[in-house]
């Protein structure tokens, strides 16, 4: 861990002993019995590395015009069988969770709306669950 | 009516493995936590170590966790926590390094309340010509930790300044009146490791038993080292 950076003079938190570093790191994905907040970071972070990780797989896919008009027409039909379609849908949740979560962050991290950042999380949330709504049934109904 | 507790109470003692002990012990649904500990270390187990001081929530040295939350032991009463026969899981707090059962190295964590400007023990200095409400909460901070424990970055960052340090930061930084000692201060927060690695999830602020509000401050100093920044930009001295 990046200790070097620590201001002058301070020794770092070493943390708890008798609990193993690797498993402080699951705390980010342990929103239970916490405040909304942390289902806010957690979902954020969740969504972040699920959308960093659909980068990839969406660059790949397509590398497939590279190979050919044949390769990616087979991915066409793939892509509108309905299994692809639900994950489309989970892509969307994603992005629009992430993305509103991301607008909070960004407002309430610059310092406005401090006092309301959990109505603010509520209201981002809302939104993005009826766009949600509006575009997964875009999704089913083309 | 007294009510059958089962307290399930984490154990740690350098050079042994960690282990939770259990005891049955018989506690008035209102007497709290803190009770009921001192009832099992003086009643079954002198070798149970806590930390205790006021018994009032003003000393802040009994934090620990129960059932997997951040408590002041000594306000919380067993019936908040569970009912007649239940059990209360008791452990020292996260993130802090244990040095014996429920009690953790509070070390470093003092250190940057030093850092900051902020004396542990000592008067309130008064706020003269300060808007008042800015600070009263700030000086409710009893140095307990809990935001500290709550919080998910100083979880996986130990070099993270956190919660408490960062408020102690902001009123000192509004409560100066030398410029020496507010970019001092804005030098220590204004960085990687300060207020910026923040990720505003807010527990520290839904922790904190004094209502201090750590995170609020946080992003009151977020705003004003942008501030400050900007005004650089055009030349101008610091707000
Ligand atoms: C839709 C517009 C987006 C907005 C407004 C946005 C906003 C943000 C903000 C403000 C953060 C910082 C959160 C924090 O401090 O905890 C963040 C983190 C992050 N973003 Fe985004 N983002 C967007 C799109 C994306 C996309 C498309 C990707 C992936 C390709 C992405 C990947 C990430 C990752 C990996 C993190 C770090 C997560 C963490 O620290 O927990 N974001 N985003
Ligand atoms: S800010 Fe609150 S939770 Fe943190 S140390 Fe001070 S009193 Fe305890």
């Amino acid at each position: 861990m990046a200790v070097s950076n620590a201001p002058e003079g301070s020794r770092a938190y070493p943390g708890q002993q008798p609990r193993e570093p690797q498993k402080r790191v699951l705390r980010w994905f342990q929103p239970f019995n916490r405040s909304l907040g942390t289902w806010s970071f957690t979902l954020n972070r969740v969504t972040g590395i699920g959308l960093v990780v659909y980068l990839y797989l969406h660059l790949g896919v397509l590398s497939l015009l590279l190979v050919g008009e044949e390769s990616w027409d087979t991915f066409l039909a793939v892509a509108k069988s309905p299994p692809v379609l639900v994950m489309d849908v989970v892509l969307l949740a994603g992005l629009l969770i992430h993305g509103f979560n991301g607008l909070r962050v960004a407002l309430v991290g610059s310092g406005f709306m401090v006092k309301q950042q959990r109505q603010l999380f509520i209201g981002m949330m809302v939104l993005a669950l009826i766009l949600l709504v509006i575009g997964g049934t875009a999704v089913f109904l083309k | 009516m007294t009510w059958q507790l089962t307290f399930k109470v984490a154990r740690y003692k350098p050079g042994e493995p960690p282990r939770t002990d259990t005891f049955q012990i018989e506690l008035d649904p209102e007497r709290t936590i803190l009770d009921g500990v001192e009832k099992i270390w003086a009643e079954q187990d002198r070798t149970l170590t806590f930390r205790h001081a006021c018994h009032h929530a003003s000393c802040g040295s009994c934090a620990i966790m129960a059932n997997d939350v951040e408590v002041l032991p000594c306000i919380v009463e067993v019936n908040q926590v569970t009912r007649n026969g239940g059990t209360i899981e008791v452990g020292p707090l996260h993130n802090f390094p244990v040095v014996s059962d429920l009690v953790v190295d509070m070390g470093t964590f003092f250190e940057r309340m030093q850092q900051v400007g902020m004396p542990i023990i000592g008067p309130t200095d008064p706020l003269d010509n300060q808007p008042k409400d800015d600070f009263h909460a700030y000086e409710n901070c009893i140095e307990c930790g809990i935001c500290l424990s709550a919080c998910p970055v100083v979880a996986t960052d130990p070099t993270y300044l956190g919660p408490a340090a960062l408020a102690a930061a902001y009123r000192q930084y509004h409560n100066s009146d030398d410029s020496e000692e507010k970019q001092r201060i804005m030098n220590l927060v204004d960085r990687e490791n300060g207020i910026w690695r923040c990720h505003v999830a807010y527990e520290c602020t839904a922790a904190c038993p004094s209502n201090v509000d750590p995170a609020g401050k946080i992003m009151g100093l977020r705003r004003q080292a942008t501030v400050n920044r900007v005004r650089k930009l055009f030349g101008l001295k610091p707000a």
